[in-house]
């Protein structure tokens, strides 16, 4: 069953005196008030990118607080998918959304709008897509992306001729990289992530132990680590043959190089010199939620200010029935 | 025959001779009569459309109205047959409502967007932030009597502007 229960809201009727006193406003349309259970959407999207083991883990009183975050983060996704696309528009002053914490949609919302809101839930439980999702992750000199950037804003591809006049501009770049190119292809609503990282052990600190036979005091050095690449995320939902809602982050980090070094004294007998490493990271955070058709690409840049330039470009599309894995 | 009636024939020969489909009388009529093809029609269609808009294409000025005239009479048709058939499929009111309702937006929207770029060793930390138009600089200074850093904070300052 789709929805759970439907109450008809219709304008209060004016009687008496505000009845007639009152000028005569213009037919509001009718609301109605429908509860959708949505819990086995939100579920199937929570447990899809899990193995049988780690679903049994996330079901027990262990993984308790790790389902807990993927439900209210599938809450928060469902409902800003819905307000974002619905159709005719969501209107904050008269129309209402809400899923609750018990997974289910309450919805007050005109009979058109109901109409689409049970059409793209059956389509949800009926028709499940797989999307794929491309990225390309390039790193280049300070200033080179940037300047293909139009501002700070990012840069939306549509046609073929923008897609190759701007593979033109990259192809110009001196010390252009491709960092990465990730493909992801995975049913809608379900958040995914690759990340390749590198574990770069310094030595932080010194610390002076007192120990037997002695006693005597020895320095211990204390070992820390950074971890060093990428963290790409994408969760997408179909809307349309033309639309997908796709949500891109990445989260990039590197190491200055040269590392920077001191020499400190110890305050042992002997006052020993030893040397700790004081790393610094640069950090790359790109968030962003966008409107996009299969065909076009958006560009998101990084701001200036880290040791070098770093663009994500973006496209996805809907795996076709029958298309091999590639 | 295949099992869409020659349907999809009929629109590769159409496209294939640089027609409309939709001003084929047989096209027509075997949507009409298929609306469960109408998903795949609509997909078709706006992924033609798309290809036309593209800058450099020569379109011919006749093209788009007799495009429209058939496709609001296709449209029509499909509504006044639907009224007739069982309830359809939540699926098939999707297709139908949603390509008109996608031509109406533009093809790409960003929705939101926010990035910085941070760098932060033992000495401090430095983070420029874009979010909602708004810039915001901000900066802390660590540091410890050795110079080694990691300690308390001694300065810290955060800036902000709106972007044009």
């Amino acid at each position: 069953m789709t929805w759970l229960a439907t109450l008809l809201v219709f304008p209060a009727p004016l009687t008496g005196a505000a009845a007639q006193e009152r000028p005569q406003e213009p037919a509001r349309p009718v609301h109605s008030v429908r509860i959708y259970e949505l819990r086995d959407l939100l579920m199937a999207s929570a447990e899809a990118s899990d193995t049988p083991r780690s679903r049994e883990w996330l079901s027990s009183e262990d993984g308790r607080a790790e389902r807990e975050r993927r439900m209210a983060s599938g809450r928060e996704h469902f409902e800003r998918i819905l307000k974002t696309y619905l159709q005719p528009p969501f209107d904050p002053q008269r129309d209402q959304l809400r899923i609750t914490e018990g997974d289910s949609l309450v919805a007050q919302l005109r009979p058109e709008q109901l109409e689409w809101l049970d059409a793209f839930l059956k389509r949800q439980r009926s028709e499940p897509r797989m999307i794929e999702v491309e990225l390309k992750i390039l790193g280049a000199p300070l200033g080179a992306l940037r300047a293909l950037a139009k501002g700070t804003d990012p840069l939306v591809l549509e046609t073929p001729e923008q897609q190759r006049a701007f593979d033109e501009a990259l192809s110009g770049i001196a010390g252009l990289e491709k960092v990465s190119t990730p493909r992801f292809r995975f049913w809608e609503r379900v958040q995914t992530s690759i990340s390749v990282t590198d574990k770069l052990a310094y030595l932080k600190d010194w610390k002076l132990e007192t120990v037997e036979p002695g006693p005597q005091t020895i320095a211990d050095p204390v070992i820390a680590t950074i971890d060093e690449g990428y963290r790409v995320g994408t969760r997408t939902v179909e809307i349309d043959a033309l639309t997908i809602d796709l949500e891109v982050e990445l989260e990039w980090s590197q190491v200055r190089r040269p590392i920077p070094t001191k020499k400190i004294e110890l305050d042992t007998p002997g006052r020993t010199e030893v040397e700790i490493a004081l790393p610094e990271v640069d950090r790359i955070r790109i968030e962003s939620t966008v409107r996009i058709a299969p065909d076009a690409k958006v560009v998101f840049f990084s701001l200036p200010g880290s040791l070098r330039d770093i663009a994500v470009i973006a496209r996805a599309r809907p795996v076709e029935e029958g298309e091999s894995v590639k | 025959m295949s099992g869409d009636g020659g349907l999809w024939a009929a629109i590769d020969e159409a496209l294939d001779a640089r027609a409309d489909p939709l001003a084929d009388p047989r096209v027509r009529d075997l949507l009409q009569r298929r609306p469960e093809e109408l998903e795949r029609w609509m997909r078709l269609r706006g992924r033609l459309a798309r290809l036309d808009r593209s800058p450099g294409r020569r379109r011919s000025r006749a093209r788009p109205a007799v495009l429209a005239v058939a496709a609001v009479a296709l449209v029509a048709a499909c509504v006044a047959a639907l009224a007739h058939r069982p309830r359809p499929s939540g699926a098939l009111v999707a297709a139908v409502a949603g390509p008109d309702a996608a031509a109406l937006r533009p093809a790409v929207q960003v929705l939101s967007f926010r990035t910085s770029v941070s760098t932060e060793g033992p000495q401090g930390r430095r983070e420029t932030r874009l979010e909602d138009g708004w810039l915001t600089t901000t900066s802390e200074v660590r540091g410890t009597a050795d110079g080694t850093g990691g300690g308390r904070s001694l300065v810290s300052g955060t800036q902000s502007r709106r972007l044009p």
